[in-house]
């Protein structure tokens, strides 16, 4: 691998349409850009919203050139749901880490009964030998007023693990992508994940 | 002009009156997306019009450029007009740009095809964007093709950046070459995020039209005189692309080089930085003879497309063979970086292992479902319930073909619906057999392409059953306006499109306007004007769009002591209704449960329940029934 690879940090969002994955893409990618990194994204768009399976890739470091990574390359899997964090596991590197919203959204086979879902989501990222934080996002969200917010707490524990990214940046990041009146609501979701 | 650069007084018969207000001549960086950057440029090169009808993977292109003021923007009512009224722009000499899809251009490819003969007055760039994967799309089409069969050059940017300067480089060629130019994107490359250097509008005069039969009225013999002409337009930009710094060459290390376009190049840049690779930012025509001393130095280049091997073929008819492309790759799908690496390591080349994956048994899929509320729902059930053979046609109601419902025996292409229905009639007619044939169609898509279909269907004699969802908002791209609504992209209110008084006019005299949330009225409605034979209907469904226009009713639930965990309301798929263990119920017994923080409370769960085991919530107050096993208990809903 070359130097400029081990510099750039890549970040994987999966989730449902309808979550707010590409806002929470958004977030994260602004937040680097004020903490001085070059970033790349790369977001899904179209009918996979209608509550199909949807993922933004997100990159930063120095100077970043492509959008996406090849599978085995991932840091950190951001998993606003269970079954579309196993979806893309194979995304993230050895000993990699998943940040895990606990909550499932069933897909509608699940609903219909005719498949099944994953049974312990978190013992098979763990079986996989990568680290899990497993958080209820939605029940943060709820807390800090409404359910529509969960993609942001999910940044909030995503923060954690990027100390070089201040939580200022975060906050600007929030404040310059989120209506004027969620923004106190979307920070305080921000920060009860953060306080984990 | 063959063989020549661009003649500089060219250049000089534009006036740029640049706006410098006070800090705009400032160099910016923004982050934003392919589509963005695009309508930054477009905005930033002058441009006055600006058209589009909506579709994945540009649909967020016209809406960025509609936030930027001093030009017309507009969703057009098809990418015909869209591409009419930009050309009609460009005809009065000012800049103008069209925004579409891949399969629109076969819409507007009637006028594309005979405007590329034209002599271009005011810059016209068309922008395109291809979804190999089918992300978002009935076929994946390589666009490509539109450049040789049409006799325009096509430009391919690799990520944002490069979109804006592309774009800005697309209107220059086009007036200097006086011919379209094609803007290719990909879902990847209209979706990547990357920072952009942007700078204020420049404001070119604008030219005027001068009638000219020979350069402008394209019936013969003009039109013979405009085709020979166009011979010396693509003679100028073959030599343009050989000299043009649209491409960029990498030097590197080995006997085996790489070719790509777009964010293949960037793949391969990040996947193999030692080799030697030909990045192509202009794809037609292709800088053949550059590209003949570039592969000359190298025992084999790896040529990487996605869909046809276009470029692999124009190279080899150029007599250039060291170049192994398609062996490689498939003609069809999204090339993937783990796909260049497979490729590279396959022609030859040393390359680092990728890690090991982690490998799981394949997750279970997800399929895009109706939204909670979605009001296409009611009436995929009814049609299910009738057993009715409905053609589907290009919008949301298409999920009515996955499960449970699978109800719809075809879909095609915007509008097609219609003449489907009549052909596939005719003939189970003929054969005695009456099985209704139903056009389900929306609002958007029904101005679209539909309107000729049906006043074809009354002048030669069809029986015409429509069904026509009008939610209005064109939902799938994000829920743009459209006729229905009478709105512009802006938001302002011009005529709205009568259906009804548009049906009548056709010729078919019953139209019928129904409420879908009134589920069993609707179904007898439907029953009824659809099963009555040699009778033409048109039926409108009146709902609107639940992610556009938010359904804010009280929640439902079910009580399970009433619930006989029959399934009927499983088989409506709405995301909030599972099947559930209750502790104080039978271990081998479920029922059914409505997650709160997903219904928004259309009710048609409650209306098709047989025990009435589905009630409305009171707002404010906590549901008292038990819950199912490992449900939290109900947080903040209502509140």
């Amino acid at each position: 691998m070359s130097k400029q690879k081990n510099a750039i940090v890549n970040l994987f969002f999966a989730g449902v349409g309808g979550q707010g994955l590409v806002l929470s893409n958004q977030i994260q990618a602004r937040a680097a850009l004020l903490a001085g990194f070059d970033v790349k994204t790369s977001d899904v768009y179209g009918l996979a919203m209608r509550g199909g399976s949807v993922y933004g890739f997100n990159r930063f470091g120095d100077q970043v050139l492509s959008s996406t990574f090849a599978a085995g390359l991932g840091d950190i899997l951001v998993a606003l749901e269970p079954l579309e964090g196993l979806r893309y596991l194979p995304l993230l590197r050895a000993g990699g880490r998943v940040v895990l919203n606990t909550r499932p959204v069933l897909p509608s086979t699940v609903l219909l009964e005719k498949q099944d879902y994953p049974a312990n989501p978190e013992q098979l990222f763990t079986q996989a030998g990568l680290v899990v934080d497993s958080l209820d996002a939605m029940s943060l969200s709820l807390q800090a007023g409404n359910a529509k917010m969960t993609n942001v707490a999910m940044l909030g524990a995503l923060s954690l693990h990027l100390p070089q990214i201040s939580v200022s940046a975060y906050t600007q990041a929030i404040e310059e992508l989120v209506p004027a009146k969620l923004v106190a609501a979307n920070c305080q979701a921000f920060e009860l994940a953060r306080r984990g | 002009m063959v063989g020549k650069e661009p003649a500089l007084g060219k250049f000089k018969l534009w006036l740029y009156i640049v706006r410098t207000k006070e800090g705009e001549d400032m160099a910016k960086t923004e982050f934003l997306t392919g589509n963005e950057a695009i309508a930054q440029a477009v905005w930033e090169a002058g441009v006055r019009v600006a058209t589009s009808y909506p579709g994945s993977p540009t649909a967020q292109l016209l809406e960025a450029l509609a936030r930027q003021e001093g030009l017309h923007c507009e969703w057009s009512t098809s990418e015909k007009v869209a591409l009419e009224v930009a050309a009609g722009a460009s005809l009065a000499g000012a800049r103008s740009v069209v925004v579409m899809k891949h399969v629109g251009i076969n819409i507007c490819a009637d006028p594309l095809m005979t405007f590329a003969y034209t002599k271009i007055n005011g810059g016209f760039v068309l922008v395109v964007g291809d979804d190999p994967g089918m992300h978002s799309s009935q076929n994946e089409q390589d666009s490509r093709c539109w450049g040789p069969f049409g006799f325009m050059p096509i430009l391919e940017p690799s990520d944002a950046a490069t979109a804006h300067a592309m774009t800005k480089q697309a209107f220059e060629l086009s007036e200097w070459y006086q011919t379209p130019v094609m803007l290719r994107l990909f879902d990847k490359t209209a979706h990547m995020g990357g920072q952009v250097t942007v700078g204020p509008r420049q404001e070119p005069a604008v030219k005027g039209f001068t009638p000219d039969p020979n350069e402008y009225y394209m019936v013969p013999p003009f039109s013979i005189y405009r085709r020979q002409r166009l011979e010396e337009r693509m003679g100028g930009l073959a030599e343009y692309s050989e000299n043009s710094s649209l491409h960029e060459e990498f030097p590197g290390t080995g006997d085996i080089a790489v070719l790509a376009a777009g964010h293949l190049a960037l793949y391969t840049r990040e996947l193999a930085p030692e080799v030697p690779l030909f990045r192509i930012g202009m794809v037609y025509p292709l800088p053949v003879e550059r590209i003949r001393v570039f592969a000359s130095r190298f025992r084999k280049v790896v040529v990487i497309e996605e869909l046809l091997p276009f470029i692999e073929k124009d190279l080899r008819a150029a007599g250039i063979n060291n170049l192994e492309g398609k062996a490689h790759f498939k003609t069809y799908g999204e090339i993937t970086p783990e796909i260049i690496h497979q490729a590279l390591l396959a022609a030859g080349l040393d390359l680092d292992p990728l890690p090991v994956a982690a490998q799981l048994p394949a997750p279970v899929p997800r399929t895009p479902m109706m939204c909670a509320g979605c009001p296409h729902r009611p009436v995929i059930r009814i049609l299910k319930d009738l057993k009715i053979t409905a053609h589907g046609d290009i919008g949301c109601y298409l999920m009515g073909s996955y499960q449970p419902f699978e109800v719809f025996v075809s879909s095609i292409s915007m509008g097609a619906s219609l003449g489907l229905a009549m052909g596939m009639e005719k003939v189970q007619a003929a054969d005695g057999a009456h099985p209704p044939n139903v056009a389900v169609i929306g609002d958007s898509t029904f101005v679209h392409s539909a309107l000729p279909a049906l006043v074809n269907a009354s002048y030669n004699g069809h029986v015409a059953k429509v069904l026509i969802l009008d939610n209005r908002a064109t939902s799938m791209t994000g829920g743009q306006e459209n006729p229905s609504t009478g709105k512009d992209v802006r938001g302002g209110q011009h005529q709205s499109f009568d259906y009804p008084g548009f049906c009548r006019v056709a010729g078919v005299s019953d139209v019928v306007e129904i409420d879908q949330f009134d589920y069993d009225q609707a179904k007898k409605v439907l029953k009824e004007k659809l099963e009555q034979p040699d009778h033409s209907v048109v039926l409108i469904a009146t709902r609107p769009c639940a992610l556009k226009y938010k359904i804010k009713e009280p929640h439902f639930y079910v009580d399970p002591d009433i619930c006989i965990g029959c399934r009927t309301c499983i088989s409506v798929s709405c995301p909030p209704i599972s099947m559930q263990q209750y502790a104080h119920k039978p271990a081998d017994k479920l029922n059914s449960f409505i997650d709160e923080n997903g219904c928004v409370g259309c009710s048609v769960c409650a209306q098709v329940c047989p025990v009435h085991a589905i009630k409305r919530s009171e707002p404010g107050q906590q549901v008292d029934v038990p819950r199912p096993v490992g449900m939290p208990a109900e947080e903040g809903a209502g509140s």
